[in-house]
């Protein structure tokens, strides 16, 4: 009798952890998946962008007037990213709610894109796309590219702050920015916010944006 | 032995006095304390004393420092003043030259720039589900293992 009821209660344990189990995975991965399916719809949809503004560049040249760009809808790709010495080549998405993180590495609204005056504010997870972001050092490069402009960009700080330490300031230069969470490999929900900051490197933005090399104050 | 008759009376009277007795002291320690003689002053030498009342009047950093010192006491208990603070206002200057409070709502979010924003919330629970979600398979499956070697 009390042998019977230890049998069910292991088969009961066992059951309810592997659909307790089962669950949890095929969450994560469906949330992998799904955020990997829209990084290829905003990937296309870069290039569109890109092809577009291509062709608007080539009216502006016979001056033939251009529609302007207006705001950008959330969701949307607004950037390419690319930093050699991790390997990473991703397509920017404006926003940094749960979704757009999941597909890519985000663009805070509000915050410059990427060789406009002021600071560009970019973040990603660390499990996902920024998850090598602890191996840039200072000097370390970073290629941008935008509808309006395309260059290169230099590591001049990097540090580790609480998760409710203010660490986004208005800029009057070009500066880039990029936070993820810390310590990269963390059980749980990291406690705090490794933030890489970069300035521009003068010489490499074709479209003639005023850059200070790294050297200069 | 020659008994005393308890009368009513005489009991309500004996606890009336009773209760007189155990209550006065408590009233009356309230009512007198003790006199402590304050210390007697030091002479005071008038001459030195002028000079240094003069000699403070005359300087002008001491005398402002000194100024608004509701304000000062405001600030060192942490009151945030209201008073705007002025150019020749030393003590109303220290207020206003305080650190910035940088303190965060918690649990704020940043969805948005603005400036001392904190950084986005780039925390992912997905990580600690997935390998929750492995162990109770692994758990799950030596449970198995468990039942069948009882069987």
């Amino acid at each position: 009798m009390i042998r019977g009821r230890a049998d069910v209660a292991l088969r009961f344990g066992a059951a309810s952890l592997f659909i307790l189990g089962a669950t949890l995975i095929v969450f994560v991965a469906g949330r992998y998946l799904v955020g990997q399916y829209r990084a290829d719809v905003a990937r296309r949809q870069w290039d569109e962008r890109r092809a577009q503004a291509l062709v608007a560049e080539a009216r502006d040249r016979a001056n033939v007037p251009t529609t302007s760009v207006g705001a950008i809808a959330t969701g949307a790709p607004v950037a390419r990213l690319r930093i050699p010495r991790i390997r990473l080549d991703e397509i920017v998405i404006e926003g940094v709610g749960d979704d757009e993180l999941n597909a890519g590495p985000g663009h805070l609204p509000g915050s410059a894109l990427p060789g406009m005056r002021g600071n560009a504010v970019i973040s990603a997870h660390r499990d996902r796309h920024f998850s090598h972001l602890d191996r840039l050092q200072l000097g370390d490069t970073i290629r941008t590219e935008t509808a309006q402009s395309s260059g290169a960009w230099v590591i001049v700080g990097r540090r580790v702050i609480g998760h409710e330490t203010p660490a986004l300031f208005q800029s009057k230069e070009p500066l880039l920015t990029l936070t993820t969470c810390w310590p990269v490999r963390y059980f749980g929900s990291a406690p705090d916010r490794l933030i890489l900051s970069a300035k521009p490197i003068a010489g490499t933005w074709a479209d003639g944006m005023r850059t200070r090399s790294p050297g200069q104050t | 032995m020659r008994r005393t008759p308890v009368t009513l009376r005489s009991a309500t009277t004996a606890m009336i006095f009773s209760a007189a007795a155990l209550l006065t002291p408590a009233v009356l320690s309230a009512q007198f304390t003790t006199f402590v003689a304050p210390p007697r002053q030091a002479a005071v030498d008038s001459a030195k004393t002028t000079v240094a009342v003069t000699k403070a009047r005359a300087d002008s950093v001491a005398r402002m420092s000194l100024t608004d010192m509701k304000a000062w006491v405001d600030s060192a208990a942490g009151v945030p003043g209201t008073k705007v603070a002025t150019a020749n206002d030393t003590a109303m200057a220290s207020v206003a030259t305080a650190v910035p409070d940088q303190r965060v709502e918690p649990g704020r979010t940043t969805t948005t720039f603005s400036n001392g924003a904190i950084a986005p919330n780039t925390a992912t629970p997905l990580p600690a589900y997935l390998v929750a979600g492995l162990a109770s398979l692994i758990v799950g499956m030596l449970l198995l293992r468990l039942r069948a070697r009882r069987a």
